[in-house]
């Protein structure tokens, strides 16, 4: 690239360690809203990724699936953004956009020309200060519509769509956040009323609880102007009581069936482990890749290829904000039973226990890590990217630049403390077990 | 003293609230830039080697990585109705074991460096993708190369492929909208390769041997029928010595490769349900055969495809945004070498599954009978020609543009010639090219649903005939409207 790079990292392997530096530049309004600027110009240009710190750990019972509707709305119009309008100008400009919610966050990206910057901030705070008067009765009935057909045809109308809901249902004791679903149930879409709306946007949906990542082509000081412009007036809201974690354990296996319209059994084993950047986070990932990642690791090599009773599995450790799980799952092949699918993997799971792992086994893991590090570090804009991860690392730890430290706590894992973990963490007798059988093969279940 | 602080804080409370009176029903406008200027496309370069092989590549040392692809000039639409797959199954056994490496060792070998490895099919050709970091280049492209060039084929590691691959295709039967485009396929093109998708069928895959493998290997892996690309941290004095230590001694040899023409038969409108009791969704595959990549109407349906089935075209905005029908509704046309589909389709609520036919069939009219206005002219067309700087991020991106001209045979400077292109599009052309390549009385509809709660509904439309199919297309009963 002949332009000026602005946009720089850095590679050494004198040590053992990457080094990854990602120029940026964060301060906060008074307001509360804290901005961060990344400027690369290798391409003409912007991406504006908004987290907003709530989503389905901070519903109430009753309510499930409410943060995700919200969302929708936030598409469909403010006070003077009509509605429509969002995608006309983004979608209009040659741009793209989305919203997801999860379990902690919700967040907004928009990747657009260069020269449309001014017009996204517009339309980001305007329906981060203004949204309630575009909100009307008919718009909301509409997006639960949408909603729900989205449940239908990601959850229900999906052969194994209903696993997840069993899973948190069975490892979150109900009342407590990841209980359920972002989807949230049918029934609870259908009582979300207009005052949850208004409710819900005034304590989560301001300035103080939100930060907003512009990265790509810009003037860093006419970008600061722009936000000063456009969010700088925008009150402050009421400080908000973050959900916290409970201590939360299984006291026995819990073993659960369901049939399905599926022509492959399907075992779905799960464990309560660490939340992200707990002090055994990194080396149940690197536990999760030595049992799956690639042909040649543990429970791959032995179900799928060698012993092929198996169609596919895949292990990992899922760190949320309040706590984390550790998952395998599995489907076999036609006809297997899922008990036999059951007894190998803890065979396997015993040997990591007794044995340890090997040198080749962590360094592979390591270096794919690494890797894949640098990999994702190619889209400026959109799921998963460098402005989405900037925001990620300032949410959930006041930090955008936490890339480093981040790849580095990987690379501090020892072997001794993948074997560890095993033993800590993946245990036999306190686990949630779901069989996901074929209609009226129970038999096939893992029992 | 504490007057002037006073008057400077009444300053600055001034100034704040001239701030905060901001007319936001003010739409910012934004400046005006040439898209030529918004577009910093990649400087594609080229090498020719005297065994035939074309190199294509683009430099971008923006990060420590370098991505390569072999595209084999033949993929799954030269096969026949008894080996349907087999351009999948060679890809798929290419990292399966080399003259001196177990599938499990280049597995391995492959991990160890951080590097991805792929290769796959497509009905125009075969593509075999290596990432890797710079660092370790050498050390990735030696076993790539290895790949590509002394595959072993063992016997052992290919059955265990093929019951991967038949377990799939079972597995397909259980996703409504796969089913939905499978049957699609299969009544639009019958018995032409387009019928069948790249993996093959059961009957099909079961049947391919080793031997017939090893056969198509030897046949279309040529240096004449391939090109190679390179994209990322790597330029072309690298390029070269890779070359010559790998890809220098591959002889050339003699290949035919021709898909069957395709006869393009327009049958009258009719209606295929596939049941599924209990579905709470309907898929819905509305279309017909189209273009092929070649049409001289590309850019043209680029802009009528952003109208009528992009992500807030016209479908969207009408079964989703205003009917709420629907999580999604979508248009577009498929290009490959021969005329490939135009399809649109949504995954909609049961008891809506007629009335969201109606209004599929309502935009497919109205684009083909009425002009677009201007407004909506406007934008759709300044998206398709503003959506390009965003398109050629990372190399994986750039590297499929790559492929594609080398496929598709455009030439080089092809993406300087696209603004123009897009530009010289009018509202007429839209309305024009729509009377000509879209057909809305020679529909196959495609539905899998509820037959229970959709059939009457669907009957009181009269669209045509209506057939109840099962999952692989075949007929079971055949309803007279």
């Amino acid at each position: 690239m002949k332009s000026l790079i602005l946009f720089l990292i850095i590679i050494t392997n004198m040590t053992t360690f990457s080094q990854l530096n990602i120029n940026y530049e964060k301060y906060e309004l008074p307001n509360g809203l804290q901005v961060i600027l990344h400027k690369d110009n290798s391409v003409a240009i912007v991406s504006v990724n908004i987290w907003y710190h709530v989503a389905s750990a901070n519903e109430k019972q009753g309510r499930t699936g409410f943060a995700h509707l919200f969302e929708h709305l936030m598409f469909e119009g403010s006070q003077n953004v009509p509605d429509g309008m969002y995608d006309k100008i983004v979608d209009g400009s040659g741009g793209q956009n989305n919203g997801s919610t999860g379990f902690d966050n919700t967040n907004y990206w928009s990747i657009v020309p260069k020269n449309y910057l001014e017009s996204v901030l517009w339309l980001e705070s305007d329906r981060m200060g203004f949204l309630l008067p575009g909100i009307t009765q008919d718009r909301l009935d509409l997006q639960r519509d949408v909603v729900k057909n989205e449940r239908r045809q990601s959850y229900e109308n999906q052969p194994y769509g209903m696993s997840w809901m069993k899973i948190y249902d069975a490892l979150y004791p109900s009342g407590v956040p990841y209980n359920w679903l972002p989807i949230g149930s049918q029934e609870d879409l259908t009582a979300a009323s207009l005052e949850d709306v208004k409710e819900f946007f005034k304590l989560y949906y301001a300035p103080n609880n939100a930060s907003i990542v512009i990265g790509g082509d810009i003037d860093i000081e006419e970008t600061k102007l722009f936000v000063e412009k456009y969010f700088g007036s925008i009150p402050k809201g009421r400080d908000i009581i973050r959900p916290i974690p409970q201590p939360i354990s299984l006291t026995e296996t819990k073993r659960f069936v369901l049939e399905d319209n599926v022509q492959l059994p399907r075992l779905y084993l799960f464990w309560h482990s660490e939340s992200m950047y707990e002090e055994n986070d990194a080396a149940l990932s690197i536990l999760s890749d030595i049992l799956s990642s690639g042909k040649n690791s543990r429970l791959y090599k032995t179900l799928v290829y060698e012993k092929q009773i198996a169609q596919d599995v895949s292990a990992f450790q899922d760190g949320n904000a309040l706590s984390g799980n550790f998952g395998i799952i599995a489907t076999a092949k036609q006809d297997i039973s899922l008990s036999e699918i059951e007894k190998i993997i803890f065979e396997e799971i015993e040997k990591v226990k007794k044995d340890g792992i090997t040198k080749y086994e962590i360094e592979k893991a390591k270096n794919s890590i690494k890797a894949s590090f640098i990999y994702r570090l190619q889209s400026l804009g959109g799921f998963g990217s460098r402005t989405d991860q900037l925001n990620y690392y300032n949410t959930f730890f006041g930090n955008p630049g936490r890339f480093n430290d981040d790849l580095k706590r990987y690379q501090l894992v020892t072997e001794n403390q993948v074997k560890d973990v095993t033993n800590k963490f993946i245990d036999n007798n306190k686990m949630v077990v779901l069989s996901i059988v074929p209609k009226s093969k129970l038999d096939l279940q893992a029992k | 003293m504490t007057k002037t602080i006073l008057n400077i804080f009444l300053f600055f409370t001034i100034m704040n609230t001239t701030f905060s009176q901001l007319d936001r029903t003010i739409v910012p406008t934004p400046k005006k830039i040439s898209p030529e200027t918004l577009l910093k496309l990649p400087n594609v370069e080229e090498i020719k080697l005297e065994n035939g092989l074309r190199i294509l590549f683009v430099e971008n040392s923006k990060l420590p990585i370098v991505n390569s692809q072999l595209v084999i000039h033949t993929g799954s639409s030269i096969e026949t109705q008894q080996n349907f797959g087999i351009a999948n199954l060679t890809a798929s056994m290419l990292d399966e074991g080399t003259k001196t490496k177990s599938s499990l060792e280049i597995a391995d070998e492959i991990d160890y460096l951080g590097a991805n490895f792929s290769s796959s099919a497509s009905y125009d050709g075969i593509f075999i993708s290596l990432q890797t970091l710079k660092e370790n280049l050498d050390k990735a492209f030696e076993m790539y190369s290895e790949i590509i060039f002394s595959p072993s084929f063992p016997e052992n590691d290919f059955e265990r492929v093929k019951k991967e691959i038949l377990t799939n295709l079972t597995q397909q039967k259980d996703r409504a909208s796969t089913v939905a485009s499978l049957v699609f396929n299969k009544i639009l093109y019958k018995t032409h390769p387009y019928s069948s998708q790249v993996s093959g069928n059961e009957n099909t895959v079961k049947s391919i041997s080793i031997e017939d493998v090893k056969n198509f290997y030897k046949n279309y892996f040529a240096p004449n029928n391939a090109t190679l690309i390179f994209v990322g941290d790597i330029n072309k004095t690298e390029i070269e010595k890779l070359v010559n230590q790998f890809f220098l001694n591959w002889e050339r040899k003699s290949v035919e490769s021709d898909c069957p023409l395709l006869k393009k038969e327009m049958a009258s409108t009719s209606l295929y349900i596939v049941d599924k009791p209990n579905a709470p969704q309907s898929e819905i595959r509305i279309g017909h055969v189209s273009v092929s990549r070649m049409t001289e109407d590309y850019f043209k349906l680029m802009v009528l495809q952003q109208i009528l089935g992009s992500s807030h075209g016209r479908l969207f905005l009408n079964l989703r945004e205003a009917k709420g029908y629907t999580y999604g509704a979508y248009a577009n046309f498929s290009y490959r070498k021969q005329e490939g589909p135009f399809v649109a389709s949504a995954g909609v609520r049961t008891d809506v599954t007629d009335s969201s036919v109606v209004e599929f069939l309502y935009e497919i009219n109205r684009i083909y009978t009425e002009l677009v206005s201007d407004e909506e002219f406007e934008m759709y067309k300044t998206s398709v020609l503003q959506r390009l700087p965003r398109q050629f991020e990372t190399n994986g991106q750039i590297a499929d543009y790559l492929s594609s001209i080398a496929v598709y045979d455009l030439p080089l400077n092809y993406f300087s010639s696209y603004i123009k292109n897009i530009e010289s599009v009018t509202k007429n052309d839209i309305l024009e090219t729509a009377k000509k390549n879209l057909h809305p009385d020679n529909l196959s509809i495609v539905i899998v649903g509820d037959k229970s709660k959709i059939l009457d509904g669907l009957k009181k439309l009269n669209l045509g005939n209506i057939r109840i199919c099962d999952t692989d297309a075949n007929i079971l009963e055949d309803i007279t409207k």
